[in-house]
């Protein structure tokens, strides 16, 4: 184990390396979010999943590969490529990161959207397909990749977390290829109707899946939920078209892929108040770095879409919030984890954040310096 | 370049085979190791002999009806490649190292390579006959002794009915053409007095030879029950082996006799009255549908495995069948990349140790036994199954750019493959793992060797344009460039 991690290190480190010296500088700034959340997931993978045997090793540093790759690609067919192969080997490592599960393979496998996913990255490539259904494609694909996780929960004995690793890999992958995918080759047509009201429909996604992690018993599942509503919220801010709200979508990217590890399924020891405060921190409850961003991610607007849709999201995030009242379950069959190093620096960084809040505009202007004509 | 260098690696082959000939005769108690070895080593010296044939673009014809071109260079290789990868996967089999089945497949590997680079159709239905009879007799030599009477009495049934229709086929060349060369075939046809009905009847022939020798269903290979009986390297290298013969035969014997550049040189226009890329397409659309369609219905695995494999060259030979100058090197890419994932999936099935006789319910829980090697199972049949960021995705997304109602096919071959590989992923991580199998740990280098493969094959699935490249180089004689 204490091998392993310097190697994994070094190796994120060299393809984080090599696609940065081979990237046009339009794509640096996406290539360091990706490298953020990707290393930030390694760094606070608490559970030493990813270590822990060489199949999560390669896999990881493969998933992270393709994502560095997707980014460097000249046109969209070739990034829907790579995106397609990163969110196989997602769902694979859903797979044998598992419980042992039985019951209908379609249904219940992680692949069946995975390979959906493929389906609709080659339906594209159809000549005869209209501009309109090459786009319900693509949009299709980001909601199921958003979505994967659900297909676990159908699962009959409530197999629904594998490892927090790669819940936050799913995470980083969706929110990124969701953001960079929005802001270099979103056609033109996702600004008429029927399309511009999906500003509406994402919203209203998210909310019905915090409404169904009520009927849920295992805060693990609502977990899920949340993650996958979080990978839409930042979808959310991608349409939104506005500067700002992307900016907030792009931190919250990151933060929300280092939140989803750091909550592992470890039980909380004790009534060690930190350990308290990091697990809900994970659901963006006021005071973590989530909220922040949150915060950042719903600002006032002009449109009447946006405001609308940031009404709706406030809601399904108080949904959330109130569902954890009274709920600490964890799974106890995960041993206790001791305070180390990684949550201390999770903890730092969560607190820490919420000074961004007092110069709600910083960020925005600090980004939009260093994306400068990139975006 | 001197046309007797054509034959450098075939002697070399021919050698190997009077070495070992000799070691059976003369040698000692340590034959076996010893004729193990030169084998190998025969093999890779042919193979390093035929890469650096690749010198000239220009076509090479040699004496005795031989042709040296891109094309034939491209299934040379990947036919020595083959051959290395299931000599050096033998090692391990509890029936390995037999003398009989080191011979016959030395020459069942001099056959292929005889039979894709012939240029006279009736030298290569000599060559495919020799390269059934070898490697029927490999597989007797592998399989249970009471079954060796029956499996070379099939293959000479066999080999009699290729001998029929290659005699047949030869019989209408010769009628028509007045030769059976494929060049001066290729220039004949140009010709307007050409008897329609003779030249039917050829491309019919041809196509179902095709069809017969790439084992594309409902064909079930020319191989058949032989190859449940014998060692799993030796199954999927017979399969893969007569996949590549097969493919030769759609592509020098059809395509390239039956059409011609079109204006530009970016495609293919067909020749004749019959249009031969439509025919083609047919029977790949046909192979599309059946092959994971038979390889799911398949209870026996290794039955499943054998007629899954070919999928990347049914999606190879369907890209071929649009005749497009793109398309068409992908797929001679594909060609190559196929062999590293049979390779893969080979060294995975001898990790596990899996039994000849394997079902689908044993292979239920077998990755909670062995992570790592049924990983490597899985990921190589991801790759035949043509998923990214596997190469055989790149050859799909081509394909499909062409405008044809035919690409829903290919679609709908994506979405079997995709619950093929689904299915099979899904049982290896399910409940209720049996205990037929046992299971060894691997070691650190066996480890490092099979993900170093995967890794490989990742590594040309998203690096693509060299592989591309050397495929459209292969292919220039196709399309007027030399």
């Amino acid at each position: 184990m204490r091998i392993k991690f310097p190697i994994v290190l070094i190796g994120m480190l060299i393809l984080f390396s090599a696609s940065i010296a081979l990237g046009e500088v339009s794509r640096v700034p996406w290539l360091v979010v990706c490298g953020l959340s990707f290393i930030g997931i390694f760094i606070f993978d608490t559970e030493n999943a990813i270590t822990k045997n060489i199949a999560n090793s390669t896999l990881f540093l493969t998933v992270f590969g393709l994502v560095l790759k997707s980014i460097l690609e000249p046109s969209v067919e070739y990034f829907w490529r790579d995106v397609a192969g990163a969110v196989f080997l997602i769902a694979l490592g859903f797979e044998q990161n598992s419980e042992s599960w039985d019951g209908h393979i379609l249904l219940r496998s992680m692949l069946t959207p995975a390979v959906l996913f493929f389906i609709l990255v080659m339906g594209q490539s159809l000549p005869a397909l209209p501009a309109e259904a090459t786009l319900i494609c693509s949009l299709a694909g980001i909601f199921l990749l958003a979505l994967l996780e659900l297909f676990s929960m159908l699962r009959k004995q409530g197999d629904v977390q594998t490892t927090a690793f790669m819940s936050a890999t799913r995470s980083a992958t969706s929110s990124i290829v969701s953001l960079f995918y929005c802001a270099t080759f979103l056609p033109n047509l996702i600004h008429e109707a029927p399309f511009i009201n999906i500003q509406l429909l994402v919203p209203v996604m998210g909310v019905c899946l915090a409404m169904l992690g009520f009927f849920l018993r295992k805060s693990r599942e609502r977990y899920i939920l949340f993650c996958s509503g979080w990978s839409l919220f930042i979808l959310w801010t991608a349409l939104s078209f506005e500067q700002n709200r992307i900016f907030a979508g792009i931190g919250g990217a990151v933060a929300g892929a280092w939140s989803t590890v750091i909550v592992s399924r470890a039980p909380i020891r004790g009534n060690d108040l930190r350990y308290i405060f990091l697990k809900i921190s994970g659901w963006g409850i006021p005071g973590s770095i989530l909220f922040t961003f949150i915060l950042l991610g719903l600002l006032p607007s002009t449109n009447m879409n946006l405001r609308i849709g940031s009404v709706i999201w406030l809601l399904g995030f108080f949904i959330y919030w109130s569902g954890l009242v009274g709920n600490a379950d964890s799974d106890r069959s995960t041993p206790e984890q001791s305070w180390g190093w990684r949550q201390s620096i999770a903890l730092a960084l969560t607190i820490a954040s919420t000074a961004l809040l007092s110069e709600p505009g910083m960020l925005a202007r600090a980004m939009s310096v260093w994306w400068g004509g990139g975006k | 370049m001197n046309f007797y260098e054509l034959f450098i690696p075939h002697a070399t082959l021919l050698l190997g085979v009077f070495i070992i000939s000799a070691l059976e005769i003369w040698g000692e108690e340590d034959r076996l190791s010893h004729q193990w070895i030169v084998h190998t080593f025969v093999l890779l010296l042919a193979t390093i002999q035929q890469v650096l044939l690749y010198r000239v673009p220009s076509t090479v014809f040699g004496r005795g009806g031989l042709v040296l071109d891109g094309v034939s260079q491209t299934l040379s290789i990947s036919i020595l490649l083959l051959g290395i990868v299931v000599q050096l996967w033998r090692r391990g089999e509890y029936t390995q190292l037999t003398p009989q089945a080191n011979l016959l497949t030395l020459g069942a590997t001099l056959f292929a390579l005889f039979s894709v680079q012939s240029n006279r159709i009736f030298f290569g239905i000599l060559a495919i006959i020799g390269l059934l009879w070898a490697i029927q007799g490999a597989l007797a030599a592998e399989g249970h002794r009471k079954n060796q009477p029956a499996l070379v009495h099939s293959a000479l049934v066999r080999s009699l009915i290729i001998f029929l229709v290659g005699g047949l086929l030869s019989l209408l060349c010769f009628s028509v053409f007045t030769e059976t060369r494929i060049d001066e075939m290729q220039r004949v046809i140009a010709r307007p007095n050409l008897s329609v009905s003779g030249l039917m009847s050829i491309q019919i022939l041809t196509l179902f030879l095709g069809a017969l020798v790439m084992g594309i269903p409902p064909f079930q290979g020319l191989l058949g029950y032989s190859r449940r009986q014998t060692s799993w390297p030796l199954a999927v290298g017979a399969t893969t082996l007569l996949a590549i013969v097969g493919l030769n035969i759609f592509l020098r014997w059809v395509i390239l006799i039956f059409s011609r550049p079109n204006i530009g040189a970016l495609e293919l226009e067909a020749l004749g009255t019959i249009n031969v890329f439509l025919d083609v397409r047919i029977v790949s659309v046909v192979g599309l549908v059946l092959v994971p369609l038979l390889a799911l219905f398949n209870n026996d695995l290794k039955s499943s495995f054998l007629v899954f494999i070919l999928n990347p060259f049914v999606h190879a030979l369907f890209a071929f069948s649009f005749g497009q100058r793109e398309t068409f090197g992908f797929a001679m890419s594909q060609i190559l990349v196929s062999v590293f994932v049979m390779g893969l999936l080979i060294s995975a099935i001898e990790s596990l140790q899996l039994p000849p006789q394997f079902s689908w319910k044993e292979w239920r829980g077998m990755g909670r036994k062995d992570l790592i090697s049924s990983l490597l199972v899985i990921m190589s049949l991801v790759a035949a199954a043509g998923l990214s960021p596997f190469y055989g995705s790149i050859l799909l997304y081509k394909t499909l750019c062409i405008n044809s109602w035919f690409g829903l096919f290919l679609l709908l071959n994506v979405a079997l493959s995709g619950y093929y590989v689904m299915r099979l992923t899904a049982l290896a991580f399910q409940k209720g793992a049996t205990s037929a199998t046992r299971v060894r740990e691997l070691t650190k280098n066996q480890r490092l060797w099979g993900l170093g493969q995967l890794a490989l094959l990742i590594f040309m699935g998203i690096f693509w344009e060299s592989l591309y490249k050397y495929g459209a180089f292969s292919i220039r004689n196709f399309f007027g460039d030399i």
